[in-house]
């Protein structure tokens, strides 16, 4: 198969072009109807190609700040949970003290925004994501209850991690399921056997599948372990979201079009804001900024 | 008093750059280390038939070439032993798994850091684990394993000799005897066949 004139043989990723391509064409009609969306769109695109840019400059020891496996096949850079988890085997305090470095220079400056910016998963949940809003109080006050549990799995990877000697979390991880393991059967089909974590990475790719068509933004809700790390840094960064309360006509434009269900525009100072600007664009007001402080 | 906080915060800064370095290097190690564990997956071997001596067909390109075997294997095996090189990192799930299995079997004793084959082996085989990540015999997996597949660990090679040949199998991932690797008692018997011939 050769549509885009590429070997796609060799191509890693060629099983999620289509679904890729098709899913652009639906996104774009929400990226294209305002110019800060479009360059949300360049941005993410950017983003896919330099977190994939190991062809380029092989394997570096930058870590990403979102998520993403580093055994895809041409990942450039280092999973951050990846490097928890090694830093907690090993009681290595230096690659510690790297990533929580790392994480806190980008997320003081930006927030959360590599979320809504430069995270694969995340473009991945904006072109699948059929934004589903939920409706009944009842399921708003579940979404809400269930937010905490990413800081629940953050907080047990480490215990976890040391007490096991295994990378237990990335056992199980359904970004690597998708980002390594499928690329890894695609490239060599008959080159491998099924690994003992195979079948349940598998049922939990599935059941991120589930979530994130079932919910906008459902992973970077609920289970997201990279998205708790930088959540606490939301409320003290550069990037922030800022409202005009003299301008703002409570509409509700703003909390309708969020993929983070936030209460807007009084909650805009949220933790969980991805600083992804679709308030910002929807708002007919313009009472919304989205800019450094 | 305000210099000599600004003196102390900048060796912190300098304590932090210089570990942070040192934390750069590690984490790009652990990127081109390809953890098998985490892609749940593990590579397809060549079932053991007899040893080799150059590459065998399952090397790709490398087939029928000669093995420039490092200087501190070929020393070992000049002085009359069966080398076993293991080649693994913390956190990795296979390494784990098959460290455990040998020392089951009482292959092996120890940790993968310092592990040593047991008494029954120790006389006749030399036992030398890698840690991918932190040991400067790291690139010696680029000898022994096959071309593309040089970050998958773990890796497991036997090397002996004979009158001044070096004979040698390797293979990748678990040793859990499915997809062409060898089961750990089938490692051990191939350990045993490398002592004979070691002895001639």
């Amino acid at each position: 198969m050769a549509v885009c004139g590429f070997n796609c043989g060799a191509c890693p990723f060629a099983y999620l072009c289509v679904p890729l391509a098709v899913g652009a064409v639906f996104a774009w009609k929400r990226y294209a109807r305002s110019p800060l969306q479009k360059k949300r769109f360049v941005s993410q695109l950017s983003f896919l190609f330099i977190t994939n840019a190991a062809f380029l400059v092989g394997s570096t020891g930058l870590i990403y700040t979102y998520f993403y496996c580093w055994e895809s096949p041409v990942a450039a850079m280092a999973c951050p949970i990846g490097i928890l988890e090694h830093a907690s085997i090993e009681l290595n305090w230096m690659l510690a003290v790297y990533l929580l470095g790392t994480i806190a220079l980008v997320c003081m400056v930006f927030g959360r925004a590599a979320c809504g910016w430069a995270c694969p998963i995340g473009f991945l949940q904006d072109m699948l994501g059929m934004r589903r809003k939920i409706k009944s109080e009842k399921a708003q006050r579940a979404d809400q209850r269930m937010r905490p549990l990413k800081y629940a799995i953050l907080l047990l990877i480490p215990p976890v991690c040391y007490v096991t000697a295994d990378m237990a979390y990335t056992n199980l991880c359904p970004v690597g399921g998708l980002t390594a393991t499928l690329p890894a059967l695609a490239l060599d089909p008959g080159g491998y056997t099924l690994g003992v974590y195979f079948v349940p990475k598998m049922l939990f790719l599935g059941g991120f599948f589930v979530l994130i068509v079932m919910l906008t933004r459902g992973w970077c809700r609920h289970l997201c372990p990279v998205g708790a790390m930088m959540a606490p840094f939301g409320k003290v960064s550069l990037l922030q979201l800022t409202v005009d309360m003299d301008k703002c006509t409570h509409c509700g434009a703003c909390k309708n079009v969020c993929p983070m269900d936030i209460n807007l525009p009084e909650d805009h100072a949220s933790t969980e804001c991805i600083r992804c600007g679709q308030c910002v664009s929807y708002c007919p007001a313009g009472a919304l900024h989205l800019g450094f402080t | 008093m305000k210099v000599w906080k600004l003196v102390g915060v900048l060796i912190a800064l300098v304590v932090l750059a210089g570990g942070s370095l040192n934390a750069y290097v590690t984490s790009q190690r652990l990127n081109e280390s390809t953890c098998l564990g985490c892609l749940a997956l593990n590579p397809r071997g060549a079932p053991f038939t007899d040893f080799w001596s150059a590459y065998p067909d399952s090397y790709g390109s490398r087939e029928g070439k000669e093995v420039q075997h490092p200087s501190w294997v070929t020393g070992e095996v000049n002085n009359g032993s069966v080398v076993m090189l293991f080649f693994w990192y913390h956190g990795c799930q296979p390494c784990k798994q098959q460290w455990d299995d040998m020392k089951k079997r009482g292959l092996v004793e120890g940790s993968e850091e310092d592990g040593r084959m047991t008494p029954p082996y120790a006389q006749n085989v030399t036992l030398i684990t890698i840690d991918v990540v932190n040991s400067d015999r790291t690139d010696a997996r680029t000898v022994y394993a096959q071309p593309g597949r040089e970050e998958f660990t773990p890796i497991t090679v036997v090397v002996t000799g004979d009158q001044g040949n070096l004979y040698w199998y390797a293979f990748q991932g678990p040793a859990d005897g499915v997809g062409g690797r060898p089961s750990v008692q089938e490692l051990i018997d191939i350990i045993e066949m490398a002592i004979q011939v070691r002895e001639g």
